[in-house]
């Protein structure tokens, strides 16, 4: 196990590096930053100043080793737009973008798997088609769209919650919900059909022949092996995380990441944008990897061959 | 004579299908008014092609599906009065084996815990008990109880069907309904599997339903046969009897169409054309639009079982056919 991890750790690690070096040359060959950040009337000799200042007069490959050699030290650069530390900002957008994904995701889980198996379990009943009602209901409507609705009823109309900014952790309710509910809604779409397609396996109808109870056949039968495939939807739900975010920041002016990374890509502030990459980049890959390792504990399949 | 162990009156079972919205859901049948008796250690073999419904009488038979109308009987007891506790009861003295063992095994848990989850759940044994009864059983199928260990995906396919078999006589149930249970093997495993089944049968008070459409692995288990055709019993008797004399037009169109290695063998009748059509039963035999001696009464009036010769078939016209002179040896 400790030599799977550590052979999946040096592919991440490859992952990153050639990212950060596709994202390197690819931003440079994509419009000038000097034009971008300082307008389209400034004059050359204050363009060539904002080269020689960002370094950007020099060759790729010479730009990019200096790159690597301060992000190696921690240092990211600055950013073109207000000199601040890009390493600063993403340490205080972060936190904020984290905390509205990661509990959405936790709680589209909490919500979506049990919904989902009681769906799958109670097929073509009530429950079962209010629970696939809602669900494809939150999954239709496009989520910058019940973030306004969730604005409307509980900001504008009921005024108990701020509709936007992300100063107090009564902020964070309204982003939090919206992101959940949207992802709940796969959640529990895709559990239910999982776990039905694992109720039809001959392996469903001998432990029925052999008389297992029904809440057993379920939690050591059915559940084990819909979660294999249960993890690779969460796994891929989980890395389209921190791309979402940038909607439902924008809706509820929540200063996370996802603001920050549109806002550097329009101006060109490439410093900021390369390092968000990377921020981006670091988080699928653990991802992937959780997933993985996952894969390993739950199927004795993959499990036999390490 | 005592009650027979399992008795079947009338066992229909349809499916509804919706030909249009707000349509009255037409009935398809896959079984229809069958009545079959079994004793205890008796071995019925149920053939026919594929949706002839045998499978949906298996399930029938072990109630893993509800009938639309008729009755089943375990030792005397009518599945509709069975409580939650006499379902249980009944699972633990029945099994099924099913056609393909890789997905009829929970690809997540050990040989081990499959074979032993039943005597855990009905709590007929303790952790440690069920695992020596487990690898005994293990040992009885002809594997190494070292392989208690192992997932399914580690074994051979015939070694997983004896996993399954295992998994169905741990708990010393009275019948075990074998659904395609060799189907799925290569004809070498298969002969292997029959074999074993042949020895439990003798070892143990077991009796089997063996619902197959191979025609040559099941005349060296079962002792009677059940031929089915679009979900009615067209021809049963003594496996032999049949063999010898099939009364039926199909039962002899299937036997005719066993594959020989002889060639001085030919075939008595010519083979049957066309596929089963379920949706195109109306009233009259249902097998007169395949069938080469089909006469106008057959249209109109529904044959039943009767008794020729030495077993029942369902044909009008049963007595005129003369017993073939190869087929009946040919196929043993």
């Amino acid at each position: 196990m400790a030599g799977f991890i550590l052979s999946k750790a040096a592919r991440a690690f490859a992952v990153l590096f050639s990212t950060a070096l596709f994202v390197f040359v690819v931003l440079r060959f994509s419009g000038d930053p000097a034009e971008r950040m300082l307008g389209e009337f400034a004059t050359p000799e204050a363009q060539a100043a904002f080269r020689t200042l960002w370094g950007l007069d020099k060759s790729i490959p010479e730009q990019f080793l200096i790159y690597l050699q301060h992000a190696l030290q921690g240092d990211f650069g600055k950013s073109y737009a207000d000199g601040r530390d890009v390493f600063d900002i993403i340490k205080q957008s972060i936190p904020k973008t984290l905390t509205v994904s990661v509990s959405a995701f936790v709680i589209a889980i909490l919500l979506g798997i049990p919904a989902g198996i009681v769906a799958a379990i109670r097929r073509d009943s009530a429950v079962d088609r209010l629970v696939m009602a809602t669900a494809v209901l939150g999954n239709s409507i496009p989520m910058f769209l019940v973030g306004l609705i969730f604005i409307f009823i509980f900001a504008v109309w009921l005024r108990v919650l701020p509709s936007s900014g992300s100063s107090t952790w009564r902020h964070a309710i309204l982003p939090i919900a919206t992101f959940a509910l949207y992802n709940a809604a796969s959640i529990a779409r895709f559990a239910r059909a999982t776990l039905i397609e694992v109720l039809y396996q001959p392996y469903i109808a001998a432990a029925r022949g052999d008389g297992i109870p029904p809440s057993e056949i379920i939690l050591r039968h059915a559940l084990p092996n819909a979660a294999i495939p249960l993890v690779t939807m969460l796994g891929i739900l989980a890395t389209s995380l921190l791309g979402g975010t940038v909607l439902v920041e924008t809706v509820f002016a929540w200063t996370g990441m996802g603001a920050q990374f549109v806002r550097a890509v329009g101006q060109g502030d490439l410093n900021v944008v390369q390092a968000m990459i990377l921020v981006f980049t670091v988080f699928v890959v653990t991802i992937n990897l959780t997933v993985e390792i996952l894969y390993a504990l739950l199927n004795p399949k993959i499990r036999s061959q390490k | 004579m005592s009650a027979p162990l399992l008795e079947t009156r009338n066992l229909t079972k349809g499916f509804g299908q919706k030909t249009g919205w707000l349509a009255k859901p037409k009935f398809l049948y896959a079984s229809s008014s069958i009545d079959l008796k079994l004793n205890s250690r008796e071995r019925l073999g149920i053939v026919g092609e594929s949706g002839s419904g045998k499978s949906t009488l298996g399930r029938l038979i072990l109630g893993l599906t509800p009938p639309t109308d008729g009755e089943i009987f375990f030792e005397g007891v009518n599945h509709k009065n069975r409580s939650t506790r006499g379902w249980k009861e009944f699972r633990v003295r029945t099994s099924l084996v099913q056609q393909n063992p890789l997905s009829a095994l929970n690809p997540q848990m050990t040989i081990g815990e499959q074979i032993s989850e039943g005597l855990l759940v009905h709590h007929i044994a303790g952790r440690a008990v069920a695992h020596e009864r487990a690898a005994k059983m293990l040992e009885q199928v002809g594997l190494p109880s070292a392989m208690m260990t192992r997932y399914p995906h580690q074994m051979s396919g015939g070694q997983r069907q004896r996993v399954v078999i295992a998994r169905a006589l741990i708990l010393d149930p009275k019948l075990v309904v074998f659904d395609e249970a060799v189907s799925a093997l290569d004809v070498s495993v298969q002969a292997q599997v029959v074999a074993l089944l042949r020895e439990l049968w003798q070892q143990r008070d077991l009796a089997y339903v063996f619902i197959t459409h191979d025609l040559r692995v099941v005349r060296h288990v079962v002792d009677r046969i059940a031929v089915m055709y679009l979900g009615r019993v067209v021809e049963t008797g003594n496996i032999d009897s049949v063999y010898e004399w099939p009364r039926h037009p199909y039962t002899r169109a299937l036997l005719a169409s066993v594959p020989s290695m002889d060639p001085t063998i030919r075939n008595i009748q010519p083979p049957i054309k066309g596929e089963l059509d379920v949706a195109k039963i109306g009233g009259g035999c249902p097998f007169r639009s395949r069938c080469p001696f089909a006469i106008e009464k057959c249209a109109t009036e529904t044959p039943v079982l009767r008794t020729v010769g030495n077993q029942q078939v369902a044909c009008h016209r049963a007595e005129e056919f003369p017993r073939p002179v190869q087929v009946g040896r040919e196929v043993a």
